[in-house]
């Protein structure tokens, strides 16, 4: 964390308690009554992400009118939604206009794609999504659009070049997909932040569990989706047939990103210790990866 | 004085430039081509190649060469520079044996296979060159150096390319300076055969009897210098149908007729003394090529051996593909991966390269858009099992074997299963398991390796492309078992 970092960190915070010394009472126990994670099954991302944003408080709990948003979903491949590479498109839309309802002042989309981009951004029914939901969808594939940055709490990828939308946001939603992985054993919500980053052989080179962990540190998401409608258990990340993908009709949502994760284990059904960047953020304090200290709240769409 | 002809040619020479530059960048399909149809019904017998062939040819029979003048980019092209230094024109020699050897060449090859002979003198390759591997590249890099965030095109601009889209730019500026036309009307041997069939053709152009003055100004305006007025001849052999000189004409001097019948005087003075050698000549020049075309026949004992690299799916194989190839970089500019590069002093054919990028599995445009067949038009579902080079590990540098650093990026971009992370007792960490059946030598493992210089996984060339394992029915065969039906909450 640099000076300007924490300057802005302290005062966000000594106003944050400000605001809350000055709420009424009410405020702070409906507070109190939010859950650390809410989990919603058995209905369509777009109809899950209701029920789920509202009992986290809703959008305006996160977006504050004029703020800038990015969502940043997984378009890593150039395939089609049913194949279930990518997240679910009607729910990149529906988190864009809630956004933009909530006041935001513009919602930016990309992501740093491992096939062609424009061929992703296309087939994968991101693209469109985004332009009927009203937000603006940007090349994730250019070194010149990556500002490099510093990071003395990363155990590893101490600097590490993050896209200039990423750093610009004052919100941050992360909206990946559940999915098996050949290399991560599995991805969700911090594999997810490998496409906010330029580097990613570095990564890969470099422990990828812990480079993983490490990333986070750049830019905490505000808001994890994590989309478990399809989900990926074979021949991940991209998948290679519709073999590959079952139904499990899941979202999970929360502030935290290593609940998100630790919880989206269960749903692929993989044990703690195969997936080893849950714990190595939880050691940096990213958020909690023990399932019995997590708040859930359970819903059935 | 009529101006309405020549603009028109302008005009259509004008939208010709626009749609064939939107050809080049994929985003229409590009126009078809007299000399690549010719090339394209040779090497494959493709029915569509071969009727816009016929149709040129047509065309060509019955009005003249207008595809030269509005038509064909590189004619387009030197009309411009011609324009742009203001040449100007006047009566030139009629290199007859110069194109009609040139003619006989091409012809004999590429009906022997040997296609790749049109390489330096086709001209839609030629302005391929120029436009594909410099003008596209320099804008796109331009674009890129100036932020134009519009721009998000990115072409593949290799040193190779550029240098000789630059040197076959140069040499057309310094043959357009020197005689204008000279290339059509004497080099190009697409011009040559479609000027035969403009000779014997149904409508000429000729000066009149009557209203022609002498006083030389179509001579001057006309590009091809086909135009003799002491003579009172009009070539309608090398006449492209620029309408430049109909343009000038004050008097109407210039007029349209059919066939020998009403310029009789005309025709005659066109008419070649020495047609019967040049008849033999030509018949056995063609003959003699083709013969020893048929000699080193591609892929015969005494021909000469194709270098081995990876070439685009479709290209069917190496030695298919160097012997049709013109290198008119059309794939190149359309690949979507960016991993088609254009001939240079490592491998003189269009070929891949996984240190620059991978060829993306979704796609298929390179065999689409051949406009000469040597990538035979694959549909998607093939192009997908096509095999193009075949994947091979090396574990003595792979970090996952070596370091036991858990990496797997090869086989997370693997498309079709072959690569999977398998961890054997012991073993420090999962390492890539490659299975060859299902491998199409992509490089959608090799290109994201991280390992450097030389990647874990490179890929080898195969001499002949063959078709893969289908993973669909492959994977279908070992389906994992569902996870069962519950109604408890998974979490």
């Amino acid at each position: 964390m640099d000076r300007r970092e924490f300057l802005k960190t302290a005062a966000v915070a000594t106003a944050a308690t400000a605001i809350k010394l000055n709420a009424p009472a009410q405020t702070v126990a409906a507070d109190a009554g939010v859950p650390t994670l809410v989990a919603v099954r058995n209905g369509d991302p777009v109809t899950m992400f209701r029920k789920g944003i509202e009992a986290l408080g809703g959008m305006k709990a996160f977006v504050k009118p004029g703020q800038r948003v990015v969502v940043k979903p997984n378009i890593g491949w150039d395939r089609t939604p049913e194949e279930g590479a990518d997240t679910s498109p009607p729910l990149v839309g529906e988190i864009i206009r809630q956004a933009l309802a909530a006041g935001a002042s513009e919602v930016v989309v990309f992501d740093h794609t491992c096939n062609n981009w424009k061929s992703c951004y296309k087939n994968s029914g991101i693209e469109a999504a985004v332009a009927e939901a009203g937000g603006k969808i940007l090349p994730g594939n250019d070194e010149a659009d990556y500002v490099e940055r510093t990071c003395e709490a990363a155990v590893i990828m101490k600097k590490a070049k993050l896209h200039k939308e990423l750093l610009a946001a004052d919100v941050v939603i992360n909206v990946p997909i559940l999915k098996n992985h050949g290399g991560a054993k599995m991805t969700a919500a911090m594999k997810n932040w490998m496409g906010v980053v330029w580097d990613r052989q570095f990564m890969h080179r470099n422990n990828l569990p812990q480079c993983i962990a490490d990333s986070i540190l750049y830019r905490k998401p505000d808001l994890t989706v994590v989309d478990a409608y399809r989900v990926m258990i074979s021949n991940g990340p991209r998948g290679v047939s519709l073999a590959d993908v079952t139904e499990r009709k899941y979202q999970i949502l929360s502030r935290d990103i290593v609940a998100a994760d630790a919880m989206a284990l269960r749903i692929i059904d993989y044990e703690p210790a195969k997936v080893p960047y849950i714990a190595m953020a939880e050691k940096l304090g990213l958020g909690i990866a023990d399932p019995a200290k997590i708040n859930i709240r359970r819903i059935d769409a | 004085m009529s101006r309405i002809a020549r603009r028109l040619r302008i005009l259509v020479a004008a939208i010709v430039c626009v749609l064939a530059s939107l050809g080049f960048v994929g985003i229409i399909p590009m126009l078809p081509q007299a000399g690549t149809s010719m090339l394209n019904a040779v090497a494959t017998g493709a029915a569509a190649a071969l009727i816009a062939a016929l149709l040129f040819v047509a065309f060509t029979y019955l009005f003249g060469r207008f595809y030269c003048a509005a038509l064909c980019p590189l004619g387009i092209l030197q009309d411009f520079i011609g324009w742009i230094s203001r040449k100007r024109n006047g009566t030139r020699k009629n290199l007859r044996m110069l194109r009609y050897a040139i003619l006989a060449l091409a012809a004999g090859f590429a009906l022997a296979g040997w296609v790749v002979v049109a390489r330096m003198v086709e001209p839609f390759s030629l302005f391929g060159r120029i436009f594909g591997g410099l003008a596209l590249p320099g804008f796109s890099l331009t674009m890129q150096e100036l932020g134009v965030s519009w721009w998000t095109g990115a072409y593949t601009a290799t040193t190779a390319g550029m240098g000789f889209g630059a040197a076959t730019l140069l040499l057309l500026i310094v043959l357009v300076w020197w005689r204008h036309r000279i290339f059509c009307t004497s080099i190009c041997p697409v011009g040559t055969l479609l000027g035969l069939f403009a000779k014997y053709g149904v409508f000429k152009m000729a000066l009149s009897d009557s209203t022609c003055v002498h006083c030389g100004k179509c001579a001057k305006a006309c590009p091809a210098g086909c135009i003799d007025v002491k003579a009172e001849t009009l070539d309608n052999e090398r006449c492209l149908r620029c309408m430049n000189c109909i343009a000038v004409c004050r008097t109407r001097g210039i007029v349209w007729h059919r066939g020998a019948s009403k310029n009789r005087k005309h025709a005659k003075l066109t008419a070649d003394p020495t047609r019967r050698g040049f008849l033999l000549g030509m018949i056995g020049t063609t003959l003699a090529s083709f013969g020893l075309g048929r000699g080193l026949k591609p892929g015969s004992a005494k021909g000469v051996p194709a270098r081995p690299a990876i070439y685009p799916p479709g290209a069917g194989s190496a030695e298919r593909f160097t012997s049709k190839c013109t290198a008119c970089l059309l794939c190149v500019a359309n690949c979507r991966g960016n991993v088609l590069l254009p001939p240079d002093s490592r491998n003189r054919f269009v070929h891949l390269d996984y240190a620059v990028g991978m060829c993306e599995f979704n796609c298929n445009a390179c065999s689409q858009v051949c406009p000469t067949g040597a990538i035979r038009p694959l549909a998607l579902e093939k192009k997908k099992l096509c095999r193009i080079g075949m994947a091979v590990f090396h574990p003595d540098v792979c970090i996952a074997v070596v370091e036991g650093t858990a990496c797997g990026a090869c086989a997370e971009h693997c498309p079709t299963g072959a690569l999977r992370m398998v961890q054997e007792p012991g073993d420090p960490c999962p390492a890539p398991v490659l299975n060859e059946d299902l491998c199409i030598g992509c490089g959608n493992c090799s290109h994201p390796c991280p390992v450097t210089p030389v990647t874990a996984m490179t890929i080898s060339p195969i001499p002949i492309q063959v078709e893969a394992e289908d993973p669909q029915t492959y994977f279908k065969k070992q389906a994992a078992p569902l996870a069962p039906e519950t109604d408890d909450w998974l979490l």
